[in-house]
């Protein structure tokens, strides 16, 4: 399977484990960068652990501490290897932006019908220019 | 995005490295959100200058350093703007009693003299409009903290996207933001109608209805219909909730907010056949779903979130009426430094201790990680939403009388 997105901000090819939501999450609150796992019990999510997977979220919500836990989980080695967004919202842009996590949005034909957690894929990013998600 | 020719020259580092990395993430971050320019900002709340705290526990000394060297770098060029800050993660009050390390505490002494050196006011405040941050109708911000920046768009009129750390230094820096979303007309209208049926009788309610809000408009903007008036504190807690159920940087209450006029004018016609009504029902549902825990002992109340105004400072004191909080309780009341020392000066914080109320300045469980209870009892959506994530402790909500009264009790 195929998926075709927007770069938002690229980087080198990655070949990882996807974890999928249809849901929004936030990253301060929700996330526990020390480990890499979702926290917020009110997601589907809860109890995922993030590090070094290909996130595929609808978008984020909540706090502007986002970017900062981004940064934290870089640091402590438990960021996600890259994030997939449907809606551009500006606090995951911002983080992905500013400590250059790999971030693609608007994933076409809808990823949420066919991708399940746990399958491994291959992300391709360009800048300015189409990013490509092939399931391996 | 179309970079005027100064900008682009910044961007290529022809004022250092520092500033040519604060442009690239104000031109990549404004590009993804279909800025077409960037666009001179006035007021900014900055974020993250603080001593860490908690926040790094268990992390390595090289990335504390790291972490730390990051902070710093914040302090190292003039800003442009006004900037205050939003909430450090310590707080200086009671240093003893909290367990407050002296690294810390120097570090942090330091940041407030680096951070006065570039112009930077550590307000440390998540609500900065109560320490006198009020920016004017149609003034452009770059504003961190979402519940403020809902705040300030919505109550005020103001046009701030929802910053982060590193796009508000950036901004401070530089005096420029990307414009997009509530900084353009375009992005201030309303995308779903809430009718109110509820009735709203405590600050808690008001969150209440910003939560069932904020989590049903997703990233769009809320419309609150029939609300015939509202108080400030109300008007905080309707904002703090909305940003933390949802994606929303602003919302608008028709004949009270400054842009809505009017229904008709604040949204399209056909937008505005999707509504939803607000009814007591769904009051007790909202305030329901973030409840963990109903019976038994209480052990942490907290009020100040967003923080206390020197009005609800007041209000505890009155309704705790000479009695003691309970010696097995918490009792925490956070509120900006610049609020503290007013109550200080009035009397208020003499009496609160006194009744063993813990008056506590610049900072928040959240933000510092500190959990001093098993069971917390709050008037306040968003601490109870993200405690119990953050912290896992229990949680109810209540109104602001009844946290005072399960206070003295020491339970349900």
């Amino acid at each position: 399977m195929r998926f075709i997105g927007n770069t938002i901000v690229a980087g080198e090819a990655i070949k990882a484990e996807i974890v999928i939501a249809k849901e929004r999450i936030s990253f301060w609150g929700g996330f526990d960068p020390l480990t890499g796992l979702i926290v917020d019990k009110t997601t589907q999510l809860y109890g995922e652990n993030i590090s070094n997977k290909i996130l595929i979220i609808q978008s984020t919500r909540g706090s502007s501490g986002a970017s900062n836990m981004l940064y934290i989980s870089k640091l402590s080695g438990f960021a996600p290897t890259a994030i997939i967004i449907q809606d551009t919202e500006s606090l995951a842009v911002l983080g992905c932006v500013a400590y250059k996590i790999p971030l693609v949005a608007h994933l076409t034909p809808d990823p949420f019908l066919t991708i399940k957690t746990g399958m491994i894929a291959e992300l391709i990013t360009k800048e300015h220019d189409k990013a490509c998600l092939s399931i391996l | 995005m179309r970079l005027a020719e100064g900008e682009k020259n910044i961007l290529h580092g022809s004022e250092g490295e520092n500033k040519a990395e604060y442009m690239r993430i104000l031109t990549q971050w404004g590009e993804a959100m279909g800025a077409e320019r960037l666009v001179p900002v006035e007021s900014v709340q900055v974020s993250g200058i603080s001593a860490p705290g908690k926040n790094l526990k268990g992390l390595p000394e090289h990335i504390v350093k790291q972490f730390r060297s990051k902070i710093e770098s914040f302090c190292m060029d003039r800003v442009k703007t006004n900037v205050c800050s939003h909430i450090a993660r310590i707080t200086l009050d009671h240093p003893i009693e909290r367990n407050l390390d002296l690294e810390e505490k120097n570090f942090h002494e330091q940041l407030i003299n680096k951070a006065r050196n570039v112009g930077i006011k550590l307000t440390f405040s998540c609500a900065p409009y109560l320490v006198g941050e009020i920016p004017i109708k149609n003034q452009i911000c770059a504003w961190t903290e979402s519940s403020a920046v809902v705040y300030i768009n919505s109550i005020f009129g103001a046009r701030s996207a929802r910053n982060g750390t590193e796009s508000a230094i950036s901004s401070a820096v530089l005096g420029l933001t990307p414009a997009f979303g509530p900084i353009l007309d375009k992005g201030r209208k309303g995308d779903l109608v809430i009718n109110v049926e509820a009735n709203l009788t405590d600050v808690s309610h008001w969150g209440a209805l910003g939560y069932y809000a904020g989590k049903n408009v997703g990233i769009g903007i809320p419309v609150i219909n029939d609300i015939k008036r509202m108080n400030p504190e109300e008007a905080k807690q309707l904002c703090a909730a909305a940003a933390t159920g949802g994606g929303a940087p602003m919302l608008h209450v028709v004949g009270i907010t400054p842009e809505a006029f009017s229904l008709d004018q604040i949204i399209e016609r056909n937008k505005r056949s999707n509504y939803l009504t607000f009814k007591n029902s769904d009051l007790e549902e909202t305030l329901h779903s973030l409840r963990t825990v109903d019976e038994g002992p209480v052990d942490w109340v907290l009020i100040g979130c967003p923080h206390a105004s020197l009005t609800e400072v007041a209000e505890i004191m009155y309704l705790l009426d000479g009695k003691k909080v309970n010696e097995h309780v918490n009792f925490e009341l956070w509120l900006p430094y610049a609020i503290k020392a007013m109550a200080e000066r009035l009397g208020y914080v003499s009496v609160l201790e006194q009744a063993n109320v813990k008056v506590l300045s610049d900072s928040c469980p959240l933000t510092s990680r500190e959990r001093t209870g098993n069971v917390m009892v709050t008037n306040s959506f968003k601490q109870a939403h993200y405690s119990q994530a953050l912290l896992g402790n229990q949680v109810n909500i209540k109104t602001t009388t009844e946290c005072v009264n399960i206070a003295i009790r020491g339970c349900f």
